[in-house]
């Protein structure tokens, strides 16, 4: 049997469960997740910088670990699973996910009644919670309490600039602003013949307008957009990019920093869309597609020359933007290109199709 | 989109008797189209030939025929309803083929009838083998190498250019039926002929064999608009090879990673696209693992076993979204009832590891071949829900019935290594028990692997519980092994069967067992579903629902359900429950279900106030109660799975509601139930009870020949026979003791004569009969497998009194309150009684349909304490209704290879057709015809002559004279083997003398039956269960090659009956029942 360890939320609810993982503790802001597979994918995934992520499936880790399905370098600060599995099996596993999380360290705890969390989180809302190994003390509580993600760019965007070549040829260079990117972003692009340049989030609009580029991704990333509002020149960046007339993808944190740069507001949602299976409907086409999703904020009021393109079908939130005339596409969720009819890949065609007519 | 505006009036074709491969999820669909529409206003029109149907019943559309499901017969039936659209997808293949070949025949658009769910050209798409492949090829999806056939040559040609094994699929067959994986040329010829033979359009497809790729299933939703979604991804523990229903299948994909999940995933949605479908789809697809590639197996354009068990397990009504869109509306539109807050278009995500375990017929049928292949052998399936995997197996393998609580089969404890690690190659019924053995015996999970190319992950979570229990074997018993235990599943009961130690003498503390809900989310929206499985844990999600929901006005009222379809116990089960819970709701109480079976209506988490998706153990019944704390308890419609929990739940003092646990007791206790016949003074078959075969040849000897033997608590007379000398007896009593039944062998004098069925309702002080059936089928086949006739056509009115005499009598001692079944033999002008059951029975449905009795409804408001007098309703025995009704039994005897047709005490029948009509003739026609036997009529001046085959027990010689006459007078060749042809010849008809099989000469019987002369084949001779017996193969032949085959010459007689009359479909009157 392992070890014991805790995990307190900030409400002072306590969960005893066992250590997996990396040991020691960890603070973040619980947030749950309803994907059942892509357990990798979701550690790694750059938006989960800064929380605790509890899944909602109960058995985790059964095809295993490999090297090539991480999303980043970056990881969630602690996992939450009911139970991990020891034995995993799949033709490209090369670890278990204890195992993983030790590499990674990060910490984890098991045989916790994830539902019953969840049930908390949903109802309660997202909150900051700790996991530690060692009995907790007020100390700890308190640290939990008082715990911010702060501003997570610096830690989560590449310093310098990265280039990154389609194997395709590269018909087109694109200009990626990291606040903390997937490589399925990337990959996103490179399917679409795309070079990509990725830029430190704190690039200047003048080291892009002008340059090599055809256009503009404002990737995804962890914390609360509104932060932005402290750093005035990064949405300044975003609004000479939109004025430059340079086409513009926003992705998740992207698509909520165009809305704040150009007059919107954000909101942060109570539980977050966290899951494989998040609707959204396509107004303009009147269809609804199945996404994935890692996040915990919205436009809540767009700016006034947005049009609202796709909503939530659950909640009827903001998940797709598009401003009048201007060659500016910005989604709450990464388009996918799984290759099916019944994908998004349509929305990044629409982005290489304003390239195209800009070029 | 909206409800379309052109749609008023729709016929839904449901999917007939219930046949292996065709089970009771298409009564769990059908309902729930049926209510969907009428939800809409819609008018409804119903044609099903399956009278145990939920959806068949008189508040579920608005006209009701129980009539044959033929091409002719929904012809008539749309030109005297004309309906403007008729339904396809619903009804299984039955259905869906019907509906095809009224759309192909141009009949649909001559009487102006739309067809909804799929249309002609997604029907093709997915259905023709190279129409399908073609489509698959343009989307760029992979196929197996496979080529469609119409001729043996042509395979055999095809099959030695891609090389063997090779896997034969018929077209258009149920369940993959005459199809199987063949690995040399004469095993090819063998099955592609007769797949051939059963496909309605002669063509089979030749594929590579791709064993050991995972199969994994997709259920996809499609709506008009091109919206889709999957509902789950389900991963079969045994690789491709093993039909899907045949194999342990576990929901959510559990071996796959995102990658190739999402792969798949596209995949499953880029070819519902590509066939344009509108409603429910289940994709099949191989995944190659050790690589991402991956071939597609097979789609299903229709609502099929796997989306009820889909349905099931996510929480998403697929059936009910399948029609909504039929009938115009996209999933944007429709609200998901679960949460009320989301659409019907999201996947749902689960928090919980559902495993559904088949059910096999094979302790039933110890001869037949137990080996699974493509072709579907399982007669019904358990679902389990757990935390994880462990625990979800746990469940699934108590649900099941087959006396076990563990993974743990005692018949493989006796086997040596060797032989374990031999029979593990067999891919059979009992494989992952056997890979449970070898794991046992310390054999690598890489040689498991090796010989069953099951993924490793299952077996080493197989290896998980074997060291639970090893833990739990050795040493003492600590806190710490019983939570690990109860975390993975474990009974206290088999903890402390393991362990050998008591848990209260070990002070272990009871951690509570829990119950979690069903919600389709995840947690992720709050949802009042009142869909719960139980878990051990902490939160007990539906205490909190009752504490917030339940209405404390309200008595609260535990109903069991049946458990899994199985020869037997079958979908009526399910009827009765569903009925009583209805019946509840209606007098004002709470209904709670308690079922594990995920095909049924009763296990819709909308039928009762609470479902309990959980097993019908005494210790998970006790859970339950804790947590409900019901007022009271059902045990008397769910079967014997119901009634065997009376004594458990009598001693922890649950309230049973109707016939008390001790009129139960008496009524199966021999010794009790003699007693009480004494008393009554009803004569029944003199018998004793026996526990040795010493014992059991004495008392045969004492009775004289023949005797019944049957052990005592038996269900669908299982194991029981008619012996007919001290061998039989000997050779049974070994069978009955090697399986430690725990119960003594009751062995009666076997009386031949007329059988008579009786349901009663009674209330305690008053009976009520609906209705006196009359088998066609002399004593000694069993109730089930008999063609039943309501009201009698023989039974004189002194008799009929002495029968509602005795059932009076018999009900009052009892104090029976409710309903109880009563067999009876008529034998030489008296009646004997044969069996009490008291509980519903097989009959209560059809009875309850033609007679308007509503006797379920009537029994559990008799139970409540409302009398019939109070409730309006006569005693004694109920008019007779203008219309008669025959109830004839259905086999799958073609999915059960080796299994003797013969008809005896033991039940053989999977399901049961109906056939109503104001005569006696028409009924029997149209009940036959239901049931598929082949109305074959000699015409005079055609070339095509009509043949028919006798082989007979001596003991039938006599009366095989007349038949063969009445068949001779119809211009039917007849041909007889030895015994019999000299007896017909020498009373002056003409008969072909052939040889048996054991006469080693040509022709025989077997190159009789393949040279395509006979239509009907006779055989009552040498009843046995051994497959090597002349007998046997013959019957078996006859099955293969599709040869309506009878094994008693009064079933014979029903068919010369309907011959004669020269009836034919446009004599038929459609009845619908709606109007009775």
């Amino acid at each position: 049997m392992n070890k014991k360890a805790w995990l307190i939320l900030a409400d002072g609810t306590v969960f005893e469960g066992n250590a997996f993982g990396a040991s020691g503790k960890a603070i973040g802001e619980a947030v749950f997740t309803t994907v059942m597979t892509g357990y990798q994918e979701t550690l790694t995934n750059p938006n989960y910088f800064g929380q605790l992520v509890v899944q909602t499936f109960p058995s985790i880790g059964n095809y295993g670990v490999n090297d090539e399905d991480n999303n980043s370098e970056h990881c969630a600060s602690g996992y939450i699973v009911r139970e991990y599995c020891e034995q995993p099996s799949n033709f490209r596993s090369n670890g278990t996910i204890d195992g993983f999380l030790k590499k990674r360290g990060i910490v984890g705890i098991c045989s916790i009644d994830t539902r019953s969390l969840t049930r908390i989180l949903r109802d309660k809302g997202s909150m900051n919670a700790g996991i530690t190994d060692h009995e907790p003390d007020s100390a700890f509580i308190e640290d939990i309490k008082a715990f911010s993600v702060g501003n997570p760019l610096p830690k989560v965007s590449v310093k310098e600039p990265v280039h990154c070549e389609s194997l395709l040829g590269g018909k087109y260079n694109i200009a990626l602003i990291d606040y903390g990117v997937r490589l399925s972003t990337i990959e996103l692009l490179h399917k679409y013949n795309c070079d990509v340049t990725v830029l430190p989030y704190n690039t200047k609009a003048e080291d892009i307008i002008g340059k090599k580029y055809n256009g503009v991704v404002l990737s995804d990333g962890p914390g609360d957009p509104a932060d932005f509002l402290k750093n005035p020149e990064l949405l300044d960046t975003v609004k000479k990019l939109f004025e430059a007339k340079i086409p513009l993808l926003g992705i998740g944190l992207g698509h909520l920093v165009t809305a704040l740069a150009l007059g919107g507001k954000t909101a942060k949602l109570k539980s977050g869309h966290r899951g494989a299976n998040q609707p959204v409907v396509d107004l303009e086409l009147d269809r609804t597609f199945l996404t994935l999703q890692s996040h915990g904020y919205v436009v809540e009021t767009p700016p006034e020359t947005a049009k609202i393109t796709h909503v939530n079908a659950n909640d009827r939130t903001c998940e797709g933007i598009s401003y009048g005339g201007a060659p500016v596409l910005t989604l709450q969720f990464e388009p996918q290109t799984l290759g099916s009819k019944n994908d998004t890949s349509h929305l990044a065609e629409k982005f290489i199709k304003l390239i195209k007519i800009m070029d | 989109m909206p409800l379309r505006k052109d749609i008023k009036k729709i016929l839904v074709i449901g999917s007939g008797p219930i046949v292996i491969g065709q089970a009771a999820e298409f009564d769990y669909a059908g309902t729930q189209a049926c209510r969907a529409l009428k939800e809409e206003g819609l008018e409804v029109v119903l044609i099903n030939s399956n009278p145990a149907t939920i959806m068949t019943d008189k508040n579920m559309a608005d006209k009701i025929y129980i009539e044959p499901l033929t091409l002719e017969v929904v012809k008539k039936i749309i030109k005297i309803e004309k309906p403007d659209s008729v339904l396809s997808t619903l009804g299984g293949q039955t259905g869906l083929t019907l509906s095809m070949q009224l759309a192909k025949e141009g009949f649909l658009e001559e009487n102006n009838v739309k067809l909804l769910g799929a249309n002609v050209s997604t029907i093709d798409k997915a259905e023709d083998r190279q129409i399908f492949k073609d489509t698959m090829k343009e989307i760029g999806e992979p196929c197996i190498p496979s080529k469609v056939v119409e001729t043996v040559e042509n395979a055999v040609e095809f099959a030695e250019a891609i090389g063997y094994p090779v896997v034969v699929r018929p077209a258009f067959t149920l369940g993959g039926t005459g199809g199987g994986i063949v690995s040399n040329e004469t095993e090819l010829r063998e099955t592609a002929g007769n797949g051939l033979r059963l496909s309605p359009i002669t063509q089979v497809l030749i594929e590579k064999g791709i064993s050991g790729w995972k199969e994994i299933e997709f259920e996809v939703i499609r709506d008009g608009k091109g919206n889709a979604i999957t509902l789950c991804g389900m991963e079969n523990m045994d690789p491709v090879g093993v039909h899907t229903g045949d194999s342990i299948v576990v929901v959510p994909t559990m071996t796959l990673a995102d990658k190739e999940f999402q792969m798949l995933r596209t995949a499953s949605l880029n070819i519902v696209g590509a066939l344009q479908i509108e409603g429910g789809c289940n994709v099949q697809l191989a995944l190659k693992p050790d690589s991402f590639e991956y071939a597609v197996i097979e789609v299903n354009p229709r609502v099929s076993r796997s989306s009820a068990l889909a349905s099931k397990a996510t929480g998403y009504p697929i059936a009910k979204v399948a029609t909504k869109i039929a009938i115009g509306y996209s999933l944007d539109e429709i609200v998901n009832q679960v949460t009320g807050k989301t659409y019907a278009c999201f996947e749902p995500a689960v928090d919980y590891v559902v495993v559904k375990f088949p059910r096999f017929a094979f302790d039933k049928f110890v001869h037949a071949k137990k080996t699974l292949g493509t072709q579907m052998k399982a007669t019904g399936e358990v679902m389990s829900i757990g935390m994880n995997f462990e625990e979800a197996m746990m469940k699934a393998v108590r649900s099941i019935e087959l006396g076990i609580d563990t993974m743990t089969k005692p018949t493989f404890e006796k086997l040596s290594d060797a032989e374990v690690l031999e029979k593990l190659k067999d891919i059979d019924c009992d494989r992952a028990f056997c890979v449970f053995e070898a794991i046992k015996r310390g054999i690598s999970a890489e040689e498991i692997h090796s010989i069953t190319f099951i993924d490793k992950w299952f077996i080493e979570k197989l290896r998980n519980l074997c060291n639970i229990e090893k833990s739990l074997a050795d040493g003492e018993l600590t806190q710490e092994k019983y939570l690990t235990a109860k975390k993975f599943g474990y009974l206290d009961g088999t903890i402390e069967k393991i362990s050998g130690q008591k848990l209260a003498a070990r002070n272990i503390t009871q951690k509570q067992f829990v119950y979690k809900t069903v919600d389709t989310c995840a947690g992720e929206f709050a949802s009042g579903t009142p869909y719960f499985y139980g878990v051990y844990g902490d939160e007990n999600e539906a205490a909190e629902f009752i504490e917030k929901y339940s209405d404390k006005n309200k008595k609260k009222i535990i109903v069991f359900g049946s458990g899994p379809i199985r020869i037997g116990q079958g979908i009526e089960f399910d009827y009765c429950s569903v009925h009583c819970v209805w019946a509840l709701k209606e007098m004002g109480y709470e209904a709670i279900i308690c079922n594990n079976n995920p095909e049924t209506v009763s296990t819709d988490f909308d039928t009762g106030d609470r479902l309990y998706f959980d097993p019908l153990t005494g210790e998970d019944v006790d859970n339950l109660l804790a947590t409900e704390k019901p007022w009271g308890v059902v045990v008397q419609f769910g079967g014997q799975t119901a009634i065997k929990l009376t004594k458990h739940l009598k001693k922890v003092g649950a309230n049973i509601l109707g016939t008390s646990a001790d009129s139960i007791d008496a009524a199966e206790d021999r010794e009790r139930f003699d007693a009480l016949l004494e008393k009554c003074q009803i004569p029944r078959p003199e018998g004793y009870t026996v526990f040795t075969a010493a014992e059991a040849v004495e008392a045969a000897k004492k009775l004289g020949y023949p005797v019944l033997l049957r052990p005592s608590y038996v269900l669908g007379g299982q194991n029981m026979i008619i012996a007919h000398g001290d061998s039989d007896v000997e050779e049974y009593m070994e069978i009955i003791t090697s399986s430690k039944l725990e119960n003594p062998v009751l062995i009666d004098k076997y009386l031949m004569g007329t059988e008579v069925e009786v349901d009663a309702i009674c209330d305690g002080k008053d009976f009520l009969i609906p209705g006196i059936m009359e088998h066609i089928e002399r004593a000694g086949v069993h109730s089930g497998d008999s063609i039943s006739v309501y009201p009698t056509q023989t039974i004189n009115d002194r008799i009929k009194k002495v029968i509602i005499a005795y059932t009076e009598r018999l009900a009052k001692e009892l104090k029976i309150v409710g309903l109880v079944n009563i067999q009876y033999v008529i034998h030489n002008h008296q009646v004997y009684v044969i069996e009490v059951n008291p509980r519903s029975s097989r009959t209560v449905p059809y009875i309850s349909k033609v007679t308007g009795v509503q006797m379920v409804d009537i029994a559990t408001k008799a139970m409540l304490g409302h009398s019939l007098k109070q409730q309006g309703l006569p005693t004694g025995l109920f008019p007779e209704t203008d219309y008669i009704a025959v109830k004839v039994p259905v086999f799958s005897f073609e999915k059960l290879h080796d299994v003797d047709t013969q008809l005896g005490p033991d039940m053989k029948s999977t399901g049961e057709t109906l056939g109503i009509a104001k005569t006696f003739k028409e009924a029997l026609f149209k009940g036959l015809m239901a049931s598929n036997m082949k109305m074959k009529r000699a015409v005079s001046n055609e070339s095509a002559h009509r043949g028919i085959l006798f082989s007979v027990r001596n003991s039938d010689k006599p009366e095989v004279i007349e038949l063969a006459d009445r068949f001779d007078a119809m211009g039917f060749e007849i041909y007889a083997t030895s015994g019999t042809a000299s007896l017909l010849n020498k009373n002056m008809l003409p008969a072909n003398f052939t040889y048996r099989i054991k006469d080693g000469k040509e022709p025989n019987v077997i190159s009789l039956l393949e040279s395509g002369k006979i239509d009907y084949v006779v055989s009552t001779s040498e009843a046995g269960r051994d497959p090597a017996l002349d007998s046997v193969k013959l019957r078996r032949k006859s099955v293969e090659r599709g040869v309506v085959c009878l094994t008693s010459i009064d079933t014979a007689n029903a068919l010369a009956d309907c011959l004669e009359s020269g009836m034919t479909v446009d004599d038929l009157e459609m009845v619908d029942i709606t109007k009775i």
